[in-house]
């Protein structure tokens, strides 16, 4: 009970901020790119619908950059500036005052995190979903509602870790800048190595290195499975932050 | 204006024995240096405790560590007679605090805001409402908190301290930044909290004058250290010690020789007749040392609170 009132009223913190205006534009970047294709080439959309997979070659499609560019970044981003709420309003001491256990304060966060990266995964799918059928034009294909919610939802365990290592980094960081120094100069990294076998040391590259996987154009032979590799690192980077949080000499989060 | 022994035995029957707040041996160091030595404060339940003294003189830094929000590495603390380190959650349900700058989110309205630590304190929705009326806020309709003044802010946050209706109020500087009439305003807020809700306050200042017409005990506090503690008639009473102020040509050996006070430059010598101001004169003149200044010592209250300020520096 006293879990969901955090809960809520850590939702009501982002009322007005930049979070929601980050998530629809970031969310639509992709899908917005992918409408003017589709409608750009429509003899390849045409024929696409008539070879009747339609909808998996558009998501398989549209998932390139979203994967490996747009959802890592929108992630780093908009954790980010959800944790920085309190810094910037300087509200961690009054939020420590207050009745609310140490863990109830990190979880309540967390799970506005996660509603969050939902959110990123709803809107980039409903873009999708519109960039792909309005250019379809009188013809249709079956839309593969269960298939494409299995493969959102991998790409959603994929980007848990970033959520947890963005959230310890806000934490831990006052400015603004450092978390999201630090998570771009990860994705960079994961960039530079996600064809090698290293990639399981860089998070940021996962939800890349599981596309390339699906599609073929990676072997995963070399690494553990990307899905099991994601929910470990997400739980160790959840349990890292609390610890740090939990042990933080000042209540008022002052670095 | 009642003599300061008079108000001593007419004002201190109704505080009760038990402190709101007690500490004893507080110290706390940042980066090795000392911030907090020894401080052992007590805050009677039911008085408004006027917590004293310069810019980083450690007011902010013992209020954190009485809330907790600074991990205590010297000393004990006891609020409301419970233990921070053992009932934290059940004592900060029955404290409202407001600490430092007001805390409040920026994007949100005044409304907003409460609603915000409504759902912290699982307090009733009517609540809201209530202090909105109690500090004169409700009006402030779509207006965002960013948008207001700095005595609006201080307000709001007055506000949220006081949503879940605690015993014991803990404000850092609540006037900072208001002008007179804002002073005015919070002075009255929280003279009518303390006298028809009975609640107990601490509120910090580094300004006596903004304090003294509210306050029934002091704490006043430099370099980390209490250098008095208790009511503010006790204060008053040294402010009517009457006495001289000696300047010398060695105001240590002046010092030891009167087993006086000494103030920046200044002997203070208690003197209750010519007689006894000559004698001290002479007593210096027979050891040697010369006489600069010879004045009546006519110290006003925030002479006390300077004195104490300086004294040891």
């Amino acid at each position: 009970m006293t879990l969901l009132r955090a809960f809520r009223a850590e939702r009501l913190k982002l009322r007005r901020s930049y979070t929601a205006s980050a998530i629809v534009a970031g969310g639509l970047f992709v899908p917005a790119i992918m409408l003017a294709v589709r409608l750009h080439q429509n003899e390849k959309t045409a024929a696409m619908i008539r070879a009747g997979n339609y909808w998996m070659e558009h998501w398989k499609e549209s998932w390139e950059s979203i994967s490996i560019l747009i959802l890592p970044l929108l992630t780093i981003l908009v954790t980010t500036l959800i944790v920085q709420i309190e810094h910037r309003n300087n509200t961690w001491k009054q939020l420590h005052a207050s009745p609310l256990s140490l863990p109830v304060i990190y979880l309540a966060k967390l799970a506005v995190l996660l509603v969050a990266l939902a959110e990123i995964f709803v809107v980039i799918s409903a873009g999708l979903f519109l960039a792909g059928w309005i250019p379809m034009r009188g013809g249709w294909n079956p839309f593969p509602a269960a298939e494409l919610l299995l493969w959102n939802a991998r790409f959603f365990l994929d980007m848990l870790p970033v959520v947890g290592i963005q959230y310890l980094l806000a934490l831990t960081f006052r400015n603004f800048l450092a978390p999201m120094g630090a998570g771009v100069a990860g994705w960079i990294l994961g960039l530079v190595v996600i064809n090698s076998r290293y990639v399981i040391a860089v998070p940021y590259a996962y939800a890349g290195v599981d596309y390339l996987i699906r599609i073929g154009h990676r072997s995963g032979a070399s690494l553990p499975d990307v899905g099991m590799l994601s929910a470990a690192t997400f739980l160790l980077s959840v349990a890292a932050g609390f610890s740090m949080y939990a042990l933080a000499r000042d209540r008022g989060m002052a670095q | 204006m009642l003599a300061p022994d008079l108000l001593i035995r007419r004002v201190l029957p109704r505080f009760s024995s038990v402190d709101a707040i007690e500490t004893k041996g507080l110290t706390h160091r940042f980066s090795g240096e000392t911030a907090v030595r020894d401080v052992a404060l007590r805050v009677p339940a039911g008085a408004i405790y006027g917590f004293l003294g310069p810019n980083g003189a450690g007011k902010t830094t013992t209020l954190r560590l009485v809330l907790g929000l600074l991990r205590l590495q010297h000393g004990e603390v006891t609020v409301l007679g419970r233990s921070p380190a053992r009932e934290r959650l059940d004592i900060l349900r029955r404290v409202g605090s407001s600490i430092e700058s007001p805390s409040l989110y920026g994007d949100l309205t005044a409304r907003e805001n409460l609603e915000v630590w409504r759902l912290s304190f699982g307090c009733p929705v009517r609540r809201i409402a209530e202090v909105l009326r109690i500090v004169g806020l409700a009006g402030t309709g779509a207006k965002r908190a960013r948008q207001f003044s700095m005595g609006m802010k201080q307000r709001l946050a007055i506000a949220v301290a006081l949503l879940h209706e605690p015993e014991l109020l803990v404000l850092d500087e609540p006037t900072n930044g208001l002008d007179p009439h804002g002073i005015l305003e919070v002075r009255d807020l929280l003279l009518g909290l303390n006298r028809e809700h009975g609640i107990t306050i601490v509120v910090s200042s580094h300004v006596l004058s903004e304090v003294e017409r509210l306050v029934t005990h002091v704490g006043i506090i430099s370099r980390g250290e209490l250098r008095f503690q208790g009511p503010l008639p006790e204060l008053l009473l040294r402010q009517a010690r009457p006495g001289v102020a000696i300047r010398t040509s060695d105001d240590r050996r002046g010092q030891m020789l009167l087993g006086c006070e000494l103030t920046g430059s200044r002997l203070l010598v208690p003197s209750r007749s010519p007689a006894e101001t000559a004698e001290a004169v002479r007593r210096l003149v027979m050891a040697g040392l010369d006489v600069h200044e010879v004045v009546a010592e006519s110290r006003d209250l925030e002479r006390v609170f300077l004195d104490l300020v300086e004294a040891g520096s």
